[in-house]
């Protein structure tokens, strides 16, 4: 196990004041539209080339995702820091309790700048709530001003005697709205978990960004059933929470993509094993992933008997639910694509494209395992973008258009039926059940409208996305 | 209050300029921002507001700029976007959108607007930034604009009519109510052959947009819309009809007939019948829960927190019906800019509430809740907490109100006042049902 004096962990990613972005650290594009070998190919060089898109639409960036963690954190309060629109989301994100604040920029602020109205505002947020910790989310108001966050914080010291921390966003520097997470993972690494570790407590950690609330239910109740010690962070998490992350017996992710950076700093800097699993998605994932969680707390037996009993329970549905070739459309983050292509498959189905939010070269770990007849399908890269992703659509076959996090209504209009899995579990065995009945689904009774251009759809899907020029 | 905001309800200029476009049949945004403003917008809407709109999230077309553009300008950036968004996406109307980021940049959306417009393409542009003001502003702006700049586009001929009203001051998305509440406004007018311009019904948009200059009469429900139906006055010479809110109840709506008839000829035995005949509905149906309006005890202390036009307009006619005056008023828009907060909303009010706070801060309405010892609530679903807190009912009358879709409903007009009471008794009564929860565990 490393030690904090080593020189390779001295000289970590981790020990720097800022994470570098997902452009920088991982070669990360959000752009792109071909065939999936044609990603392969492009993928298997270190040096990616960026794409941008001359023509796109809304889409997440680092602060709102930034913030969907932030604002679930109990016993923390975060003050956004920008005009009164960066704020807006903020009851949607908000669990149960939560408490934010906005220092409100206005015009004259951007001129003449907003340090005296974030220290007021930081001092509220301590004086009225006494959280454990306060997160300052900065905004592109403030990034463009260069507004001095840290010398508000550095000021506010004698003052305040809990971590204020500034999450170091500005909403435009990086591409990958997953940027969000890593900041929010830096600063959570370098401020809220102490240097000193207690006692190690035989606890998993379980590193959870963006999975829905019936994700984590499916997971954390199998988890409850092998009666293994779990700390879900840093989502619907809390502060203590977070602090304690360090003396885990080990780490699982439960989407790469999202967790890895937080769990490979849990392990560089205060050594808690991080157990690289497949997502929990689909039977085969799923066992892996109990497996390998199974071995790591010596409760391999309970593991297979619990796979034994799900899977029975499974089986009996796996055969009412044939999907006699209909052909699906994958919407969903790289980590779960493998998993509901093997489920998908293995009742008769076909997976006839898929779209991710963004990829990189180690997303060979997940493309590399999909079977070679889904080389011709095409592959996206992208948040939303359903302009583009209708013009797939009206191209392809794809009887079910599958979406977690951008809204699947649109495609209706193109020819697939919706299923939005905010609401439904898409991990574990609950998230097989709701895979095999997709066979069963309608779509409702309204048509969808028709929003793009008969002239655009005769084009090809990728026409906006181009190489960036340097 | 220093400080910033605690809680805030209110999205920005941007928000407001999203919801009022994206409301309307026909019209696209182009919004040149940094990628996140609109997913915000959205956000907020999905978690508050009544309704998707017409576009919306992911849909809306973005120029999602980076920090190039920051550093170099993102003019070449936006022209390519407007190009393509033509080619793309259907439009009537598409309306180009200012941003925090562009605004303090400098990009020249002016120009690039003009260019396009120059070609022949049906494209405006609004110069308002986020930092600006809040979404009321944004409504406020995107509404005069549109009447401003859709004449330098479309070259169609003034057509005048005697009978239509042009109808302002109803705020799409931000008034949860606001499809309802439009609803009701043009049915009461068609009463008296009247024709109602509220341009974001299923038969609104560009064309009626255009018909606004040619309107006899417009009518601004809220401080918000005046700025618009001044400017039509100005250009167009027609008259305004400023009202400090949306009618609500049989008395209340002939007030405002009444008004309109001094500038659109009304037949008065049509005004009298229809009046006979709406007062008697009122009157019957209030006759026949008399008893349990008195059982209800609304006398218990009335707590509002809301636009200041709702605010008005609930606390006037609980004070018709119940002869109550609301305990407090909490008015979380203001017309007048944060240092200059309205009197005019003090003075408007003073009628109806014993206390009035300007504030769309959390901590103060929390405060002021608290000491009202207020027992009932007429707010959004940010007052839930207050309200479980003090144990007082709440009944979700402004935004945001979470888990709940608007179709149709409304709270003004004729049917409104129903509706209003059907939901005011069920709120109490619910929680006057909370006392055998509270007396068991006394009793434990």
């Amino acid at each position: 196990m490393p030690k904090r004096s080593d020189p390779e962990v001295q000289m970590s990613i981790y020990s720097e004041k800022k994470s570098v972005t997902r452009e920088k650290r991982t070669g990360s594009i959000n752009s792109f539209d071909d065939s999936l070998s044609t990603l392969k190919d492009i993928l298997l060089g270190s040096n990616v080339k960026q794409r941008i898109r001359t023509y796109s639409q809304g889409s997440c960036d680092e602060i709102t995702l930034a913030l969907s963690v932030l604002l679930s954190i109990r016993d923390a309060v975060t003050v956004i820091h920008g005009a009164i629109g960066c704020a807006a989301s903020s009851g949607a994100y908000a669990g149960e309790g939560a408490v934010w604040y906005c220092t409100q920029l206005n015009e004259s602020d951007t001129i003449l700048g907003g340090d005296e109205k974030l220290r007021q505002t930081v001092l509220r947020a301590y004086e009225e709530n006494h959280p454990q910790a306060v997160f300052i989310v900065s905004t592109p108001v403030v990034s463009i001003n260069n507004d001095d966050v840290n010398s508000v914080i550095l000021e506010l010291e004698d003052e305040i005697n809990i971590p204020v921390v500034s999450v170091y966003t500005d909403g435009f520097k990086s591409k990958i709205a997953a940027n969000g997470y890593d900041i929010t993972s830096h600063c959570l690494l370098k401020h809220i978990i102490p240097e000193d570790i207690k006692d190690g407590d035989d606890s998993l950690n379980i590193v959870s960004f963006s999975e829905s609330r019936a994700d984590l239910i499916s997971i954390l109740g199998l988890l409850r059933k092998l009666d293994i010690k779990f700390r879900l962070i840093p989502r619907f998490s809390s502060v203590n929470d977070i602090r304690d992350a360090s003396r885990a017996k080990a780490s699982v992710v439960l989407n790469r993509d999202d967790g890895e950076y937080l769990a490979e700093g849990l392990f560089e800097k205060f050594g808690v094993p991080y157990l690289r699993t497949p997502s929990p998605v689909g039977i085969g994932d799923t066992k892996r992933f109990l497996r390998k969680i199974g071995e790591a707390f010596g409760k391999s037996d309970q593991v297979e008997e619990l796979i034994k009993s799900e899977e029975s329970r499974l089986n009996e549905l796996k055969v009412k639910s044939s999907l006699s070739n209909k052909s699906f459309y994958l919407d969903l983050p790289l980590g779960y694509i493998p998993g509901a292509v093997e489920t998908i498959e293995s009742i008769g189905g076909k997976v006839s494209g898929i779209a991710v939010p963004s990829v990189d070269p180690k997303s060979c770990v997940e493309l590399d395992r999909l079977p070679s007849s889904l080389n011709g399908i095409p592959a996206f890269a992208g948040y939303g973008q359903p302009f583009e992703k209708a013009n797939i659509l009206s191209k392809i076959n794809a009887d079910y258009y599958i979406a977690r996090d951008c809204d699947p209504a649109f495609a209706s209009a193109y020819g697939s039926i919706p299923i939005p899995i905010g609401h439904s579990s898409i991990l574990g065995f609950d998230g097989v059940r709701t895979l095999y009945k997709a066979a069963g689904r309608n779509g409702i009774a309204i048509a969808g409208k028709e929003k793009y251009k008969p002239g655009w759809l005769k084009r090809s899907s990728n026409w906006y996305v181009k190489m960036e020029e340097k | 209050m220093r400080g910033g905001i605690r809680k805030s309800r209110n999205g920005c200029v941007l928000h407001g300029a999203l919801y009022t476009l994206g409301s309307l049949q026909g019209v696209v945004p182009i919004v040149h921002s940094t990628a996140g403003c609109v997913l915000q917008a959205y956000e907020a809407q999905k978690y508050g507001g009544p309704d998707d709109g017409l576009i919306s999230g992911f849909e809306v077309p973005n120029t999602n700029v980076q920090e190039r553009h920051v550093i170099f300008g993102g003019a070449s950036r936006l022209r390519e976007q407007i190009k393509n968004t033509l080619r793309v996406q259907n439009a009537d109307l598409y309306v180009v959108l200012n941003s925090c980021e562009s605004a303090m940049v400098g990009d020249d959306t002016d120009a690039m607007t003009k260019e396009v417009v120059e070609q022949g393409e049906p494209v405006i542009n609004s110069v308002l930034a986020g930092f600006h003001g809040d979404v009321h502003r944004g409504y406020e702006n995107a509404m005069e604009n549109l009447f401003k700049k859709i004449p330098t586009v479309f070259s169609d001929r003034l057509q005048k009519s005697e009978r239509n009203v042009n109808i302002l001051g109803i705020l799409p998305q931000q008034d949860i109510f606001y499809k309802g509440d439009l609803y009701e406004i043009k049915e009461i007018l068609s009463l008296f052959g009247i024709r109602a311009l509220t341009f974001f019904g299923e038969d609104g948009g560009l064309e009626e947009l255009k018909e606004a200059a040619g309107a006899a009469l417009t009518i601004s429900f809220s401080a918000w819309g005046n700025k618009a139906a001044h400017y039509l006055k100005d250009e167009y010479g027609i008259p305004v009809v400023e009202r400090a809110a949306l009618p609500l109840g049989a008395e209340d709506t002939f007030s405002l007939m009444e008004e309109v008839a001094k500038y659109i000829p009304i037949d008065n035995s049509l005004l009298e019948e229809v009046k006979d005949k709406k007062i008697k509905k009122e009157q019957d149906l209030l006759s026949r829960i008399e008893k349990s309006l008195y059982e209800l005890d609304v006398d218990r202390s009335i707590v509002i927190v809301a636009d200041e036009s709702t605010a008005v307009r609930l606390s006037a006619f609980i004070k018709r019906i119940f002869a109550v005056n609301v305990s407090s008023v909490i008015v979380t828009d203001f017309y007048a800019s944060e240092d200059n907060k309205s009197e005019d909303a003090i003075r408007r009010l003073s009628g109806y509430a014993d206390e009035i706070l300007l504030s769309n801060d959390d901590k103060a309405i929390r405060d002021l809740i608290r000491s009202s010892g207020a027992r009932i609530i007429l707010g959004s679903s940010l007052e839930r907490a207050v309200a479980d807190e003090i144990n007082a009912a709440l009944l979700e009358i402004s935004f945001p109100v979470a888990d709940r879709l608007f179709l149709d409903k409304t709270y003004a007009g004729f049917r409104g006042a129903f509706t209003f009471i059907e939901d005011l008794v069920h709120t109490i009564r619910l929680f006057d049902r909370q006392e055998d929860e509270r007396l068991k565990e006394l009793q434990v």
